[in-house]
């Protein structure tokens, strides 16, 4: 079943993908549409949950080129959300990346749920 | 924008204008392919009921090299590692070289929402031409785009 892939905020694709890592937008595309044909954990590709620590995100890990390319997001129902696309440069930045998509993850949390009114909503795992 | 039901904002992939761009449309194409064989790899091991390590063996490699070949960012495998997989697993290998003239209309006339769920209509004629070019009678799978039937799953009407 065909999932909707979303952004949260508008500027993570192709924003920071540009930004960030714009040799992988090809590669970013690609994933992109994996994930809408075939969900939050399309075969083939390095999915892995992060647990309550990190808010409850899902992270995907590519290799370009020799460096690691990280997309952040969860799932919710029939809606993919993404949160952030980082280019893995040390454990410190990842951290940061984290901290910075679980904030996201929040807001939007808030948002949609104001949407269904103050429904919270459930994530998938 | 925002869907009506949700906050968050749409992602438009804009394929059509990006792959107007020569070295975009050759990473983009590359890691399709990539993505696609890495998926037909391992729903046949799967299917075939082989693990890694036992595919590697009838192969001839190791564990490790199946795991590269599986992931959908590898872009390093040959021809012959693939038909040797390809010869382990009892399977065929069918290689399409298209040039991108002819593929890029799949692209572009499908709203972007719908993107990979279905094939737009000039890609169905397109594939309606090739279908009648082989002149079977029996619908061809391509093998780098969804289409309503999975391709990737065995045809009712074939090898029964």
């Amino acid at each position: 079943m065909p999932y909707d892939v979303l952004q949260w905020p508008e500027s993570v694709y192709p924003g920071e993908v540009e930004a960030e890592c714009a040799e992988a937008h090809a590669i970013l595309a690609v994933l992109i549409g994996e994930l809408r044909r075939r969900g939050p954990s399309p075969e083939g590709y390095q999915v892995k949950t992060l647990g309550k620590q990190h808010s409850g995100l899902w992270q995907i890990n590519l290799r370009f080129r020799g460096r690691q390319i990280r997309v952040l997001y969860a799932p919710y129902e029939q809606s993919i959300v993404l949160f952030r696309i980082h280019k893995k440069s040390s454990p410190q930045e990842q951290e940061r990346a984290y901290q910075l998509a679980a904030r996201r993850k929040r807001e939007y949390e808030v948002r949609r749920g104001n949407h269904e009114h103050h429904r919270r909503p459930r994530t998938l795992h | 924008m925002s869907t009506i039901d949700d906050p968050a904002h749409s992602i438009d992939l804009n394929l059509k204008e990006r792959l107007k761009d020569r070295e975009f449309r050759r990473s983009f194409f590359l890691a399709e392919a990539s993505a696609k064989i890495a998926e037909q790899i391992i729903n046949l091991r799967k299917r075939r009921k082989k693990s890694q390590s036992e595919l590697a063996n009838m192969v001839g490699t190791r564990q490790p090299a199946i795991s590269r070949v599986e992931r959908a960012d590898y872009q390093n495998w040959s021809f012959n590692t693939l038909r040797s997989i390809a010869d382990a697993l009892d399977a065929r290998i069918r290689v399409f070289i298209e040039p991108a003239e002819d593929v890029l209309c799949e692209y572009q006339d499908v709203p972007e929402s719908k993107n990979y769920r279905e094939e737009g209509s000039a890609a169905k004629a397109a594939r309606a031409r090739l279908d009648e070019s082989n002149n079977d009678g029996q619908h061809l799978p391509h093998p780098l785009r969804s289409s309503p039937k999975p391709w990737n799953q065995p045809s009712s009407a074939g090898c029964q």
